[in-house]
């Protein structure tokens, strides 16, 4: 009886200190994810050795539709490169957002930088591949009147397409 | 019943040889009746032997013993109801012979009026010691007259007078009324009575004493159920009333 | 036995609550692992396109991050853009980023694979994983700036401990639980079991204590029936005997009683013409001699005939009391001077003790004792009496010492048998062998005892004790 007492508190023992949430070492879970999306594109026009604006065809970024504007802040690709193009926008961050005109896109600019007129034309034109948007306004780059609330189409930058 | 057990009890002494008394003796058994017949003739008593208590009673009318000494355990009419045909009629003094250990012999014999009993086998001296002290019973009582109420003891003439009517008493009844009478209003234990009246040798038995009142009770006494004369001292003895 | 059953019921019930433990909680970890580990597995593949464009890593890592972290904090999840020249850059502190620091080689891991980790950090458990994706392309000459970002996500496991301490907490109750019915259960099965075994023991005991009726029901068809069925045969085999030997016994004190009483007639012829023969009976010397010694002999007999028919009166239960109001020292004295042996025996106590007794009975008593005191003891022989309650009740007792040489040991426990004489040697006695027989059962008649010792002095000491009024 007596012994019988005694197992009894040793397996109880046992039991409650196995208890709770034990650590692991590190456990496999199989193969990497196999990327599942489809593949999506953007335009985006870059400068040609002869100054003209050239759309360039780049890998999209689903749930990013203004991805296309925010990839002017990017060095071109070395196959870019090779082709001799080059981007002439100086700014590295290009923030973009909607207006309240939905096919206005506003994009935010350092304006302390010098922008050339190509530039803007980079910026306003890669914009107006994405569905939806007509025009774009450049925060923080007034024009030559000081006015910083204006907004622009690729069209008026015809002259520098090819 | 003096003596059972190893120590049996003293012999009482034998006195006065010269008194001799007439006894009828029955007893049922040859040996033992001639054995008793003998003892109690060479100690100068009278001794008229009978069988039967048929017999027994058929001589009283003859012969005027003193005193009757029956065996309890007699053929046809036994000692005990012999005693009770005696008392109906006389004082005649009794003494049984009881050959049972029960008491129950002793309740009813004192009951039916014997004035003591022994128990066989019994030492002819001791049973001469008793009849000798039934017989005084009768004598030696100083001369005088005392009344209480309508009862007169004269002790002189040894007679009870209740209402002027004779009463009957036998000779251990009148000596035990004596007794209780000469010290008025004073309790006696029943040892006191059993030595004086019976002179038993302690211890004695005390039934003889209860036994002897209740029968006097019974004369004397208005309503003995309701005794006013001879009063019971619970846990110790008696107590003649004097009124 | 109730003990029993109890430790075998607590013990099942923790090895299967253990077990049950055991089970649930790999059940609850694994059903967690395995949907955090499908949620970033299908996350990853869902948000991470096949080809990145150039330096979009961080836009990337930052929809990984925010598509895994959930808002009750519960899951935490870092990526970052995986560098192909060195090592994982990994958070720098713990807590915005992931719950618990992810260490070099689980990183180095991920990079290669899916790998997740049970981890304990601050008394808390979490769950780890870590994976970088595939099926993605990218350049050969910058490949650094199309790589998909590796990602870690942290997930805390303390809903599932939680759940885990509720489920021990009611595996606990229940045990409990368990152990009180098992002991319910217990009693009623050892009931069935252990009334029928006490049942057993209590008409033992009875049997034991003479009572030779005792019987047992007899109940169902098991051992325990067996049992009974037994006993009852033994203690009906154990009546049957016992009534006959006491049949017998009975029959043979009868026997003695009524030879006794026989005996009673011719001894009262013998006795009545005893003083005529050893009058008469010396008409030479041969004569006297012979009638002196019948004479003795006839007396001896009366004695012993009465002392067996006074025994016999005991062994029937026909001895009654004829009680009176005795004062102790007038009735020693008597009993004394009736024998003579006022000078032998110096009596001491109290002049006034009354006690209600049959004057007859304690009589025999006193001048047995006294009587075998002066016989078989030396003198000085004491009688001394007191005043003594026993058990509440008022009493006297009453010693008598002698300085003889006291009683054998051995005899000790005899003492008061019948015709059991001291010295064997006294073959020859004046007693019948029944006395101390007689003075006992007269004693135990008046609800009172009489034991005999030995004084530490030398001598024997019977004590009598007796109570004052008999209820």
């Amino acid at each position: 009886m007596r012994r019988t007492a005694a197992a009894l508190t040793a397996v109880s023992c046992a039991l409650l200190t196995g208890c709770g949430i034990r650590p692991t070492g590190i456990i496999s879970a199989g193969d990497k994810p196999f990327i599942g999306s489809r593949d999506t594109s953007v335009t985006v026009y870059l400068v040609s050795a002869r100054e003209r604006l050239v759309p360039v065809v780049r890998p999209g970024l689903p749930g990013h539709p203004h991805h296309a504007v925010t990839q002017l802040g990017v060095r071109p690709t070395s196959l870019e490169r090779h082709r001799g193009l080059r981007n002439a926008v100086p700014a590295r961050d290009l923030l973009v957002r909607v207006a309240d005109d939905p096919s206005m896109l506003m994009v935010d600019v350092d304006g302390k930088l010098p922008w050339p007129r190509i530039a803007r034309a980079q910026v306003v034109c890669t914009a107006q591949t994405i569905a939806g948007i007509r025009r774009v306004m450049l925060v923080g780059l007034p024009d030559s009147e000081g006015d910083n609330w204006v907004s622009h189409a690729c069209d008026e930058f015809a002259d520098l397409l090819e | 019943m003096s003596g059972f057990g190893d120590i049996r009890g003293r012999d009482p002494d034998v006195a006065d040889n010269d008194a001799v008394a007439t006894i009828l003796l029955v007893e049922d058994d040859p040996s033992a009746r001639a054995a008793l017949d003998l003892a109690l003739s060479r100690l100068g008593h009278g001794v008229i032997s009978q069988t039967t208590g048929e017999e027994a009673l058929q001589t009283l009318r003859a012969r005027r013993p003193e005193i009757a000494v029956l065996d309890v355990m007699l053929p046809g009419l036994d000692g005990i109801e012999l005693c009770r045909r005696i008392r109906r009629d006389d004082a005649l003094p009794v003494i049984l012979l009881t050959a049972r250990g029960d008491d129950l012999d002793v309740v009813l014999g004192l009951e039916a009026g014997a004035d003591d009993y022994v128990v066989k086998p019994v030492e002819p001296r001791v049973l001469d010691a008793r009849i000798r002290a039934v017989l005084r019973r009768a004598e030696n009582t100083p001369a005088d007259r005392t009344s209480h109420g309508d009862l007169v003891i004269d002790r002189a003439a040894l007679k009870v007078t209740k209402g002027g009517r004779d009463l009957r008493l036998t000779p251990t009844e009148l000596r035990l009324l004596l007794e209780l009478a000469r010290r008025p209003g004073r309790a006696l234990t029943r040892r006191h009575l059993l030595a004086a009246v019976w002179e038993h040798a302690y211890p004695g038995d005390s039934r003889l004493v209860d036994a002897c009142v209740q029968r006097i009770r019974a004369k004397i006494e208005d309503e003995p159920s309701e005794p006013r004369l001879i009063e019971t001292v619970r846990g110790f003895g008696y107590r003649f009333c004097a009124s | 036995m109730v003990a029993g059953f109890c430790a075998v019921a607590l013990l099942s019930s923790v090895l299967a609550s253990g077990l049950a433990y055991v089970l649930v909680r790999r059940a609850i970890l694994q059903r967690t692992q395995d949907a955090v580990l499908a949620e970033v597995r299908e996350t990853v593949a869902r948000t991470v396109p096949p080809e990145l464009p150039p330096d979009a890593g961080h836009a990337v890592a930052a929809d990984l991050e925010r598509a895994l972290t959930k808002q009750d904090g519960r899951t935490r999840a870092y990526a970052v853009a995986l560098p192909l020249d060195r090592e994982v850059p990994l958070p720098h502190e713990v807590g915005p980023q992931l719950h618990v620091p992810v260490g070099r080689e689980f990183a180095r891991r991920a990079a290669r694979g899916m790998v997740f980790q049970r981890v304990v950090h601050d008394g808390r458990p979490y769950l780890l994983v870590g994976t970088h994706v595939t099926g993605y392309r990218t350049t050969v000459e910058e490949p650094q700036r199309t790589t998909p970002p590796i990602v870690f996500v942290s997930v805390s496991l303390q809903r599932e401990e939680a759940d885990l301490r509720s489920f021990t907490r009611a595996v606990a109750i229940a045990d409990v639980m368990a152990l009180a019915a098992a002991f319910v259960l217990a009693l009623l099965a050892t009931r069935s079991v252990l009334l029928p075994v006490r049942q057993l023991g209590t008409a033992a005991r009875a049997l034991g204590d003479g009572r030779l009726e005792t019987r047992l029901r007899v109940r169902g068809r098991d051992e325990l029936a067996d049992l009974a069925r037994t006993f009852n045969g033994t203690a009906e085999a154990l009546e049957r005997t016992v009534t006959e030997l006491r049949a017998m016994e009975a029959a043979s004190r009868r026997f003695v009683a009524d030879v006794s009483h026989e005996l009673r007639t011719p001894l009262t012829a013998m006795i009545a013409v005893t003083d005529v023969l050893a009058e008469e009976g010396g008409a030479s010397p041969a004569g006297g001699t012979a009638a002196r010694l019948v004479v003795a002999e006839v007396r001896r007999l009366g004695v012993l005939v009465e002392n067996l028919i006074e025994i016999s009166r005991f062994d029937s239960g026909a001895a009654a009391l004829v009680p009176d109001d005795l004062v102790v020292a007038e009735a020693v004295t008597a009993t004394l001077a009736a024998r003579g042996w006022s000078g032998q025996v110096p009596v001491r106590g109290p002049d006034d003790l009354v006690a209600r007794l049959d004057p007859r009975r304690f009589d025999v008593i006193i001048a047995n004792l006294a009587g075998n005191a002066l016989r078989h003891g030396a003198p000085p022989v004491r009688l001394d009496f007191r005043p003594a309650s026993r058990r509440d009740r008022p009493g006297f007792e009453l010693t008598i010492t002698d300085r003889g040489p006291g009683i054998p040991d051995d005899m000790l426990a005899l003492v008061f048998d019948r015709f059991v004489k001291a010295e064997a040697a006294r073959t020859r006695s004046e007693g019948s062998g029944l006395g101390l027989s007689i003075a006992r059962e007269n004693a135990r008649l008046h609800g009172g005892t009489l034991e005999a010792a030995n004084a530490a002095e030398g001598g024997a000491v019977f004590t009598l004790w007796l109570p004052l009024d008999r209820r």
